[in-house]
């Protein structure tokens, strides 16, 4: 059996009302969530609780995904939907800004993943971005990150595409003039 | 820089990566939620839909409102020339700020407004121009540079300016100047006009 017709199997046996078939599917899509609700918050703690609301709205609402899109990019909708709705639950941005860039660096170093300068960059990549709009950030993870089309950003953020391209554009000249020398 | 690399620099805000043993124990935390959520009561079956959808009432609620809106804005008197004029300068100030060099056309019809923006930031600044094409009751209204080509009722035509500060528009079969401005079309009425000798 294939990739697609083993997912399109754990869909619809999760339609049904099958929790493992479910599981099945949270653990083919956990890193993907987990990246970008950690790129969208910045915070690790807030990464797991988003994630984990993503999945269990995902089973909510498994009975609407009609197969029309791929499962990750209807997925990944719901994800930044709750971490749109997060920003502006908890308003903490700032805070977990403040916060990142010191848990970020000892993660960096301790892991011994990254020489001094990459993890550097890492580090102010990951800062630049907590500064963009909720907005705009969704639009850089979807497309930048996540690989998602202009369209299919636009059809996980509810926008038309001319304004994830808008969006896009805008936070390219932000990230560029806080990144480039 | 290009758009490429600057790409690759922003995938190197890398993810903080957790134990194998956090991503064993995910799902089925995800699971256990699940199921507590049923013993709340709350089912463990995805919700099914109500036979009468939300969207439905949604979409007949909107057609309500957007052809109301649109019957009122039918009514409405005409803007003087010059009241249009301001908001179309005060539209493309704030666009080509935001966008510079960028902006290919503002197109206005019984769509709305709408922003042709070119790839790169390779369009030259010049003055901009005001095309209007009404055809029976349909209009559209293109603000633009020379050297654009635009989609007029239709049509593809490439806008050219003179240096007397008259517009011309070339298409495959025909030729349009607002020095001495002929038909474009049968059915329609054109006007072009440079909008403002300085941006």
């Amino acid at each position: 059996m294939g990739y697609e017709d083993e997912e399109a199997g754990w869909v619809r046996q999760g339609q049904d009302g099958d929790p493992e078939a479910f599981g099945a599917l949270v653990e083919r899509y956990q890193r993907m969530v987990h990246a970008l609700t950690f790129r969208m918050t910045g915070s690790m703690a807030e990464a797991e609780d988003l994630a984990q609301e993503t999945f269990l709205q995902a089973f909510r609402r498994l009975d609407t995904f009609r197969g029309e899109s791929k499962f990750s990019s209807w997925l990944c909708q719901i994800a930044v939907n709750a971490c749109l709705n997060w920003s502006k639950r908890e308003r903490r941005r700032d805070e977990v800004h403040r916060t990142w860039a010191e848990s970020e660096a000892a993660l960096a170093k301790g892991a011994g993943q990254l020489n001094e300068n990459e993890a550097e960059t890492a580090q102010r990549v990951t800062a630049a971005l907590m500064r963009l709009s909720a907005e705009q950030r969704a639009a850089v993870v979807l497309t930048v990150h996540e690989g998602l089309s202009h369209a299919e950003a636009a059809q996980a953020l509810g926008c038309a595409e001319t304004t994830v391209s808008w969006r896009l554009f805008a936070a390219r000249r932000k990230l560029r003039g806080w990144l480039e020398p | 820089m290009n758009d490429s690399e600057f790409n690759q620099v922003l995938k190197s805000a890398r993810v903080p990566e957790p134990s194998p043993e956090y991503w064993r124990e995910f799902p089925r935390t995800v699971l256990r939620r699940l199921r507590q959520e049923g013993d709340r009561g709350g089912g463990t079956e995805p919700r099914r839909r109500p036979a009468l959808p939300l969207w439905g009432l949604g979409l007949a609620t909107t057609c309500l409102v957007l052809g109301f809106a649109l019957g009122l804005w039918r009514r409405r008197p005409p803007l003087p020339g010059n009241v249009m004029t301001a908001q179309n300068l005060t539209l493309l100030r704030e666009v080509t700020a935001l966008f510079p060099n960028s902006v290919r056309a503002i197109v206005a019809d019984e769509a709305g407004v709408r922003l042709v923006l070119s790839d790169r930031p390779d369009v030259p600044v010049s003055n901009p121009l005001l095309i209007r094409v009404c055809r029976g009751d349909k209009c559209q209204s293109v603000i633009t540079f020379s050297g654009q080509t635009v989609e007029l009722a239709g049509v593809p035509l490439e806008v050219l300016a003179d240096a007397q500060g008259h517009v011309l528009l070339v298409g495959e079969r025909q030729v349009w100047s607002s020095a001495k401005p002929g038909r474009l079309f049968t059915d329609g009425k054109v006007e072009a006009r440079v909008l403002q000798t300085v941006l």
